[in-house]
């Protein structure tokens, strides 16, 4: 079509010639005159476009190919704006792609939105409903289509699995046989249990996409199988989907309410009945599916109404109320903050990355107002030379998007990898259609932010100023200058936020890692030692009784204690004590957090724990002799402040063991940081295990010297003392506590790469505007030279220039930084959220940076020869 | 040579067809032919002939088709086409009309008011 229209006005201008020549005109000047009269041929050929009909596609293809030929002429210019976009956006993809997995994919059952959990109003992670109530609840509920009940078994009682392969200890849940149903969701293979096998106690049992995998190498032939649960031959029936993880990631299987061996004979676990006391009563889970159209207010109305009924008719001190919660991923609220964060982060990686790439077309953009003016003054639309650049830019950002897809991608795998285990579905974070759509969506947007404005610009200047002052103009274009000024300050305000940010949490990280607690966890072994649940107490007993002993005898091995959980991570209840000696039983809105422990004889001392007062465990106590515990500061505080607790006696909440003796106090241990490294200690019993009639199955094995040497000798002791005890590996206490910090080492390590990323890309920006900067100003430079300006002043002249724009950038993203820095409190330790010593760090890290970028272009300038300089142009 | 006329609004496009509906001719022909009909008294623009030129084809009253020139060169030649022959008829009873009523407007005597 192009090639067509230049040959016919060729051959106007051709003929035209020759008639000239015909009329006498010399054939040498005959071209000239031709092309004079025939006027301006690009106008018209502009015009011919134009009347042909607009074809997009066509216009667009040569856009296109403009474009394209426009970048591959400054492949400088191409490569590093392609390397700064493709680098914004794939931080982007990658996080979207995480945040769209955790949280925004809906959850994988039929309508899930109707889904609820019937909890308890504080912690709905713990259930709170009393069993005996179901059936009432399951009968009389009109707001819900289906209700169903499960146990989960905590991470206190898991149960075993023993027979094929090495015995180990799962997460499971036993469940109602209208479980499944009411979740929407069905097996991948099999069948899910009937409500004619939950009432005949039949073992059966649906296995989750892992343990199958694991256990039975994906074959099909699984169905059928028999799996030793709790020594209990139990039949599989069906295989879960992997995206089924309720209630928990890393659930294993699915077994018939009544097959639970709490149920069975509440004895063998405890000595009281799960199904109506309080203290178990928190493990009963109730999941509902609401009719369609009832809200969560209505079911709730309904619910308190039922509450209130039952209250009076029935009444029960360990009835609580329950609320209903909407199903959501379980995802812990510091999680969720902590994904929006980064997601905000790269966001602002992303608009750095934008503005340097605009700033860069900015500056060419300067360089081209001179073709753009020729353009113009030969008969370019204003519109058609906007479209024109603005197909550069869409370009760019498409290329560089396809690129930053590649990096997500990759990185993707990494993040997975080293992604903290208690993200729901992290591990299903992929490059779907939704990723694929927010790329595209995210890169034109890219293209618009860093393309249009420079495009408007460009467009916008006068032909006839830039013709008449070709290159010289560009001192006059202030409001180009004004531009790129405010975008290098908007790099930097961004910058420091999120320098701030990730500051506040490397320091928290480190407060961390300082943190006091309460016990030496160098050369320290753990190793967590259980029996299933169909072995005698007795062959348990023995067991941790030969592991204490024994292992206290491997060479290298100082001291060997056993607690029974050696952290308690979870939400710690509200407990209380029956009796204290000469004072009033506490009523129940005075409890507070307690937590209580069977420990082994030498526990404390080989945790290394502070003695306060009083003294260990030791010979003189007996199984028979009168109940002694030793407690915490915490405990001593909480319950006899300003008293000295040795030889004060109490009573446990739990009637365990010997019933209903008084313990009396022995000994206070400063506070150890059990319940996790960022919480405060709650007070603490600590009970020696012969006493309070329950095994402590986590070992604490004091080394003399690196504990890893011992770490297999200790494995194999164990394992021969019976081949049906379920060992986990062997793991050293800092190893313990390094995974406690790994969301957060996630969190923090994650931040600062955008961070640092943010704070080279501002220093990019600051360094290629004062670079291009000098270079136009190379005149003005010669002239101050010639003048008698010595290099220092011009040095300082420029370098005065950059500072003022980091400056203001700097001071504007600390203030935007202490506003904002508050919505992250939540996520940081030991750090106020206005920090001063973060806020001064940064802003010095931020200045050294930016004086880095202004110090290369400031010693070209001083290298300026003032000769060389007036002569330019 | 009389003083050339500047071209009213919108004749260049009737100026074309006629000029094609004589016999099919290349650009540069239609420039000649119309100066050479009108006696040199119309000032055609060379840069607007095309742009015009490729608007009625777009609207389909001249199709093109490359051929050879006079002095054996490639050019494009134009002619009409049915709908442009019916679009030339119409646009000159029309253009006819017009001039009748602006004649006898122009020419009213005070004493015909």
């Amino acid at each position: 079509m192009e090639s067509e229209m230049d040959a016919e006005l060729r051959f106007h201008v051709e003929a035209l010639a020759e008639d000239l020549v015909r009329r006498g005109v010399p054939r040498k000047e005959s071209l000239r005159r031709a092309r004079i009269e025939f006027g301006g041929i690009e106008r018209a050929k502009e015009e011919c476009r134009d009347a042909r009909g607009t074809n997009f596609v066509e216009s667009l293809i040569q856009d296109l190919r403009f474009a394209l030929r426009m970048l591959r002429k400054s492949p400088g210019f191409t490569f590093v704006a392609v390397l700064t976009l493709a680098l914004g956006i794939g931080a982007n993809t990658a996080i979207f792609s995480i945040l769209e997995a955790v949280l925004l994919r809906p959850l994988p059952y039929r309508d899930p939105g109707r889904l609820v959990v019937v909890a308890d109003p504080e912690a709905p992670q713990h259930g709170g409903f009393l069993y005996k109530d179901f059936e009432t609840w399951k009968s009389q509920l009109r707001s819900f289509e289906n209700i169903a009940i499960y146990y989960r078994n905590t991470g206190i009682s898991r149960v075993a699995l023993t027979g094929a392969g090495e015995p180990e200890a799962v997460k499971a849940a036993f469940v109602s046989a209208d479980f499944f149903p009411t979740m929407g969701i069905w097996p991948e293979l099999g069948r899910t249990g009937t409500s004619e096998e939950e009432l005949h106690q039949v073992h059966v049992v649906v296995l989750s996409h892992g343990l199958w995998l694991r256990r039975f190498g994906g074959s099909p032939e699984v169905i059928g199988k028999d799996l030793q649960i709790d020594g209990i031959e139990s039949k599989v029936i069906g295989v879960m989907p992997a995206s089924f993880q309720f209630p928990d990631k890393n659930q294993e299987f699915w077994a018939p309410i009544t097959t639970n061996l709490s149920w069975q004979d509440p004895a063998l676990t405890t000595k009281i009945d799960p199904r109506n006391t309080r203290f178990f009563f928190a493990r009963w889970m109730v999941v509902g599916r609401l009719k369609t159209g009832v809200s969560l207010l209505q079911a709730q109305a309904e619910i308190n109404s039922l509450f209130a009924h039952l209250a009076e008719s029935d009444p029960d001190p360990n009835r609580a109320p329950v609320r209903v919660f909407p199903l959501c991923p379980n995802l812990s609220d510091n999680t969720r903050l902590a994904l929006f964060v980064l997601f905000g982060a790269v966001i602002s990686v992303l608009l750095i990355a934008c503005s340097n790439v605009a700033n860069l077309v900015l500056a060419r953009g300067a360089g081209r107002t001179h073709e753009m003016a020729l353009r113009t003054a030969l008969g370019a639309g204003r519109g058609r030379l906007t479209r024109q650049l603005f197909t550069e830019s869409a370009l760019l950002a498409l290329v560089s998007g396809c690129l930053g897809l590649l990096l997500a991608s990759f990185c993707l795998r990494t993040l997975i990898a080293f992604g903290p285990p208690d993200i729901p579905r992290l591990d299903e974070a992929r490059v779907d259609a939704h990723v694929l759509g927010f790329t595209l969506a995210v890169s034109l947007l890219a293209a618009v932010v860093f393309g249009l404005i420079p495009a408007w610009r460009i467009s916008q200047s006068d032909p006839q100023e830039s013709l008449k002052g070709a290159f010289r103009s560009a001192a006059g274009s202030m409001a180009l200058r004004r531009m790129r000024n405010a975008l290098v300050v908007l790099e930097f305000a961004l910058a420091i936020v999120l320098l701030t940010g990730a500051g506040l949490l490397v320091r928290s990280f480190l407060a961390l890692e300082e943190v006091d607690l309460g016990f030496q966890p160098e050369r320290l072994l753990t190793m967590r030692l259980t029996m299933p649940a169909d072995v005698s107490q007795a062959r348990t007993i023995a067991l941790h009784e030969e592991a204490l002993e024994r292992a206290a005898a491997l060479p290298g091995v100082k001291v060997v204690g056993a607690i029974s959980d050696l952290f308690e991570l979870g939400d710690v209840r509200n407990l209380g004590l029956r009796a204290v000696e000469g004072r009033e039983p506490e009523p129940r809105d005075k409890w507070t957090p307690l937590i209580w422990q069977s420990v082994s004889r030498d526990y404390l001392y080989a945790m290394g724990a502070l003695l306060l007062r009083g003294r260990y465990f030791s010979q003189q106590d007996t199984a028979d002799s009168p109940i002694v515990a030793l407690i915490d500061e915490n405990m001593a505080r909480r319950y006899w402040p300003g008293e000295d607790p040795i030889g004060k006696r109490f009573k446990g909440q739990d009637p365990r063991g010997r019933n209903d003796d008084w313990i009396t106090v022995i000994g206070v241990v400063g506070n150890m940081r059990r319940n996790g490294l960022e919480r405060e200690p709650v007070p603490h019993v600590f009970e020696w295990y012969k006493q309070s009639g329950s095994t402590p199955r986590d070992l604490v094995v004091r080394t003399t010297g690196d504990p890893r040497m011992a770490a297999a000798t200790l494995r194999s002791l164990v394992r021969s003392l019976d081949p049906v005890a379920i060992l986990s590996p062997v793991t050293t206490m800092s190893e313990q506590l390094s995974e406690q910090l790994s969301p957060r080492r996630f969190q923090t390590s994650l931040l600062g790469l955008f961070s640092l990323m943010a704070l080279i890309l501002a220093t990019v920006g600051i360094f290629s505007l004062m670079h291009y900067t000098v270079a136009q100003r190379t005149h003005e430079i010669g002239v101050r030279m010639a003048l008698g300006a010595r290099r220092s002043d011009i040095m300082r002249f420029v370098i005065r220039e950059g500072a003022l724009l980091v400056l203001a950038g700097g001071s504007t993203g600390i203030f935007a930084a202490l506003a904002l820095t508050r919505l992250i409190s939540s996520l940081l330790f030991g750090v106020g959220a206005s920090d001063p010593v973060t806020f001064v760090g940064v802003a010095a890290l931020l200045m050294v940076f930016a004086l880095l970028g202004c110090y290369v272009p400031a010693r070209r300038a001083t290298m300026v020869d003032p000769m060389v300089a007036l002569h330019y142009e | 040579m009389d003083k050339q006329l500047d071209l009213l609004q919108g004749t260049l496009d009737m100026l074309i067809l006629k000029a094609v509906s004589l016999g099919p001719l290349h650009g540069y022909g239609v420039l000649l032919r119309i100066q050479q009909i009108s006696k040199d008294r119309l000032e055609i623009q060379q840069g607007s002939l095309y742009p015009a030129l490729y608007r009625l084809e777009h609207q389909g009253w001249i199709a093109s088709e490359w051929g050879e020139s006079e002095n054996k060169r490639k050019a494009k030649y134009y002619r009409l086409t049915a709908a442009g022959k019916r679009k030339l008829q119409t646009e000159t009873e029309n253009w006819n009309r017009m001039a009748n009523v602006m004649a006898g407007i122009l020419g009213t005597k005070p004493e015909e008011v």
